[in-house]
C-alpha cells in the first residue's frame, strides 16, 4: 500500500536523525549519515548499508540539484524505511551533482527490498520540498535539528 | 493348473500393456498388441486362459462393451448429425451391403463348389454375408482414441461404426431366416422379426432412458467422483439389463451415450473424459480376451481358402461398398477415398452372430462329420483374428493420410507435453541498472516485454522491474532524471526455471498471483528467459491451432 507523504515522512525520520555537521568532502558526510543510520536500531548490518550507499553512488551521483544530495538504497538488513537529514555548514563541491553545484543538504534513505513503491514515494516527496527555494532557505537557515526537522515537516 | 479370476485378469491387463507398449514401438496400434497377448495366453496358445474361464469373464465382455458403446455414443453430437446424417447413412447402407453382397455370393459359391449342397451353400452364404457387414466399433475407435485423431474422417467412421451394427444385426435376422428356409430347418419368420424388433427398438429405447436418466442426475452430483461413480452404476444396470432382456448391449449402451452428449453437452463432457481414462484397464481385458478365446485348431484346407477369401471379399466389398454410398450421397472426396479403409475391423457382434448361427446351423451339415454352424464359427473365428490384425492398422493408414492424427487435443494437453523452456522468452531486452529511469520508460515503450531484467556490469541479474512496478513512477516524473532503473527494481522471487514442466510452472504463478517472472542461469545469474503468462497463453493457443489443424 502506497502511504501518504507525511505519513511516510514521520515514520522515516525523527528529530533525532536530522544533523548539523561540519564535514568536508561527500565521502565523510555519507559515512557519518551511514555511521549514524546504523546506530537508530533498524539495521542490522551497517556495512552493508554502507557498500550499498557507495555502490549507488558509483552508478551515478544522487546529487539531484539545487544543492541537494539524496543518497539512497535497499537492502534486507533494514528492518524498516528511515531516513536521516544533514545540513552541512558549507557546501560541498565533490558532489558531482546533476547540475553541477555544490551539495549541503542530505538526506540519506534506506529501505527493504520489498518496499519499493513507498520508497520512491518518500524521494519524490523530498525532491518535491526543496524544490521549492523558500523550503531550502528555511532548512539551510535552522539554527538547530529540531527547527530542520519541524521546517521538513511543514513544508509537506 | 488352475489361475483364479482375479490372477486371469492381472495377467491379461499387465500382459496386455505390455504387449501395446510392444506394438506401439513398431508404430502398431495399440490394440493389436491387446489380442497378440491374448492369443498368447489363450486357447490357442499357452492355455493361461482356459476354454472354462471365457465364460466367466463373459461379464467383463460385457461391461467392456457397455463401456464402448457409451463412449462411441458420446462422440454422436447432433450437429454432425444434420451436417452429414444423409452422407453417413449412405456410406454405412454401401459398406454393409457391399460386404454382404460380395462375401454372400463369394461364400456361397465357394461353399457350393466344396459341398454341391445348394440349399446349405445359399444359407451359409446368407449368413456369412450378414456377418461381414458388421465393422468392431471397438478396436476402430480405439485406434482413434489412441492417436487423437479429429476431422471429417474420424466423425465419419465413429458414426459408421456405431450405426452399422444395426444393419448387421438385420441382414443377420434376414439371412438366418431366409437360410432356415432353404435348409428346410423350423424357422418362424415372424417370430425372428419380432424379437429383432424387440432387440432394436428396445435396445434404443432402454438407452435413451438411461442416458436422460443420468443426465437428470449429473444436474445434482457437484463432484467429479460422484458422477463417474453414478455413470458406472448406470453402466453396470444398461449391460445387466440388455443382458436379462436380450437385448443389444452396444446399441443400448450407444443410445444412453448419444442421448447424454446431446442432452447436457457441457456436463458430459468432461465426465466422458474421465470415463475413458477409468475403462482403460477394462479395455485392454476385452480386448486380451478377444485374442484368448480365438480357436484356431486344425481345420480342413478348404477353410482356410474360404477364410481367405472372406477377408479379401469383406474387405473389397465394404472398400467398394463406401466409395459408392459416398459418391451417391454426395459425401466430400476424403471420405470416399479413404473412409472405407477404417472399416475393416470386426469384433464382438460379428463373433456373437457367428455364435448365434452355430446354433441356428447346427443340423445342416455340408460333409462328413462337418455342419454348416460350425464352418461358420471356425471361419468368423479365423477372419476375425486376421481383420482384427489388419483392421486397426488400416485406420491408422486412413487418419495418418487426410492428417486427422494427433488433432484430438485440447489446451491441458498441449500443456501437458511443454515446459517453461518452450513458452518463454529466450532472447530478454535486459536493463543495466545505472539506466536512468527516462531510458527505462523509452525501453518499456519501445519493447513487447512485459518485465525487464536488471543486470549489473557483470551482467548478473540483480532485479526486476514490471509493468506493474511502473505505475507507480508515472506520477513521479520528477525523479525520473535522477533515478536509476537500479533504484527501483525489485528483487526477483525464482520460483520457476526453465526446466520446469508449464503446467506446474503456471499454477506456481497463479497461487503466487504474478503475471510474469525473471529466469536465471544458476551459475551465472544472467537472465535467460522471461516467463510471462500473457505470451505462454498466446504460444499454447498457436501450437493447439497448429495441432488441431485449424
Amino acid at each position: 500500500m502506497v502511504e501518504t507523504g507525511t505519513h511516510l515522512l514521520d515514520a522515516a525520520l525523527s528529530p533525532q536523525r536530522v544533523f548539523l555537521t561540519r564535514e568536508s568532502s561527500k565521502e565523510n558526510i555519507l559515512q557519518f549519515l551511514v555511521n549514524e543510520l546504523g546506530q537508530c536500531g533498524e539495521v542490522d548490518d551497517v556495512q552493508a548499508l554502507h557498500t550499498a550507499i557507495f555502490t549507488r553512488e558509483s552508478l551515478m551521483s544522487t546529487g539531484i540539484g539545487l544543492g541537494i544530495g539524496v543518497p539512497h538504497a535497499r537492502i534486507s538488513s533494514v528492518r524498516r524505511m528511515i531516513l536521516a537529514v544533514a545540513v552541512n555548514n558549507q557546501p560541498l563541491d565533490d558532489y558531482e551533482a546533476i547540475d553541477n553545484l555544490p551539495v549541503q543538504i542530505v538526506f540519506m534513505v534506506a529501505g527493504r527490498p520489498d518496499q519499493q513503491s513507498n520508497y520512491v514515494r518518500l524521494l519524490a516527496v523530498l525532491s518535491h520540498v526543496v524544490k521549492q527555494e523558500s523550503n531550502r532557505k528555511a532548512i539551510l537557515s535552522a539554527s538547530s535539528p529540531e527547527e530542520i526537522y519541524q521546517t521538513i515537516r511543514q513544508a509537506l | 493348473m488352475e489361475f483364479g479370476i482375479l490372477l486371469i485378469l492381472g495377467i491379461g491387463v499387465f500382459g496386455g500393456i505390455l504387449g501395446a507398449w510392444f506394438f506401439q514401438k513398431l508404430r502398431i496400434p495399440q490394440v493389436i498388441g491387446y489380442i497378440a497377448i491374448g492369443l498368447i495366453i489363450g486357447q490357442s496358445g499357452l492355455g493361461i486362459i482356459g476354454e472354462m474361464d471365457i465364460p466367466n469373464l463373459r461379464p467383463f465382455s460385457y461391461l467392456a462393451l457397455a463401456f464402448i458403446g457409451f463412449l462411441v455414443g458420446g462422440e454422436l453430437e447432433g450437429k454432425i448429425f444434420r451436417q452429414y446424417g444423409k452422407q453417413f447413412t449412405g456410406i454405412m447402407l454401401g459398406e454393409g451391403l457391399g460386404a454382404f453382397v460380395v462375401v454372400g455370393v463369394g461364400s456361397g459359391i465357394i461353399l457350393w463348389f466344396i459341398t454341391g449342397n445348394i440349399p446349405a451353400s445359399l444359407a451359409g452364404g446368407l449368413v456369412f454375408g450378414a456377418i461381414s457387414s458388421a465393422t468392431d466399433p471397438a478396436s476402430t475407435v480405439d485406434v482413434l482414441w489412441e492417436y487423437r485423431s479429429k476431422g471429417l474422417l474420424t466423425t465419419g467412421l465413429v458414426s459408421v461404426v456405431a450405426l452399422d451394427d444395426a444393419l448387421a444385426l438385420t441382414l443377420y435376422a434376414l439371412g438366418t431366416t431366409v437360410a432356415g428356409l432353404l435348409v428346410g430347418g423350423e424357422v418362424n419368420f415372424l417370430e425372428l422379426f419380432r424379437s429383432l424388433g424387440i432387440e432394436l427398438v428396445g435396445s434404443a429405447l432402454l438407452g435413451v432412458a438411461a442416458g436422460w436418466g443420468v443426465s437428470s442426475l449429473l444436474k445434482h452430483s457437484k463432484s467429479s467422483d460422484r458422477s463417474l461413480t453414478l455413470l458406472v452404476g448406470v453402466l453396470l444396470l444398461i449391460a445387466g439389463v440388455s443382458i436379462t432382456f436380450h437385448l443389444d448391449v452396444i446399441l443400448c449402451a450407444m443410445a444412453a451415450g448419444a442421448t447424454l452428449i446431446n442432452h447436457a453437452p457441457h456436463r458430459s463432457k468432461p465426465l466422458l473424459e474421465t470415463l475413458r481414462a477409468f475403462a482403460s484397464p477394462i479395455y485392454v481385458m476385452f480386448f486380451v480376451m478377444v485374442g484368448a478365446r480365438l480357436q484356431l485348431g486344425a481345420q480342413p484346407i478348404w477353410l482356410w481358402g474360404l477364410v481367405a477369401f472372406y477377408v479379401i471379399g469383406r474387405t473389397a466389398g465394404k472398400y467398394a461398398g463406401t466409395w459408392i454410398g459416398a459418391k451417391i450421397s454426395n459425401s466430400p472426396p476424403l471420405l470416399q477415398k479413404y473412409l472405407g479403409m477404417g472399416l475393416f475391423a470386426q469384433g464382438g457382434v460379428a463373433v456373437g452372430l457367428s455364435m448365434m448361427a452355430g446354433q441356428h446351423l447346427s443340423g445342416v451339415e455340408v460333409m462328413n462329420g462337418l455342419d454348416l454352424g460350425t464352418v461358420v464359427v471356425s471361419a468368423v473365428t479365423a477372419t476375425t483374428l486376421i481383420v482384427q490384425l489388419i483392421g486397426p492398422a488400416s485406420v491408422k493408414w486412413a487418419i495418418t493420410k487426410t492428417g486427422e492424427i494427433g488433432r484430438n487435443v485440447t489446451e491441458e494437453d498441449v500443456i501437458a507435453e511443454l515446459y517453461v523452456k518452450d513458452v518463454m522468452n529466450a532472447e530478454p531486452v535486459s536493463l543495466q541498472e545505472g539506466e536512468l529511469l527516462s531510458q527505462v520508460f523509452d525501453k518499456f515503450s519501445s519493447h513487447d516485454q512485459l518485465c525487464f531484467p536488471v543486470v549489473n556490469t557483470t551482467g548478473a541479474c540483480v532485479g526486476v522491474i514490471s509493468i506493474d512496478s511502473l505505475k507507480s513512477l508515472f506520477v513521479e516524473q520528477e525523479i525520473w532524471a535522477w533515478m536509476l532503473a537500479g533504484d527501483v527494481m525489485v528483487p526477483i522471487k525464482e520460483v520457476v526455471t526453465p526446466e520446469m514442466p508449464l503446467a506446474e510452472a503456471m499454477e506456481t504463478m497463479h497461487q503466487m498471483e504474478a503475471e510474469e517472472t525473471i529466469l536465471r542461469d544458476p551459475e551465472t545469474q544472467n537472465p535467460v528467459g522471461i516467463f510471462d503468462l500473457r505470451n505462454a497463453k498466446r504460444s499454447i493457443s498457436k501450437m493447439l491451432l497448429k495441432r488441431q489443424g485449424v
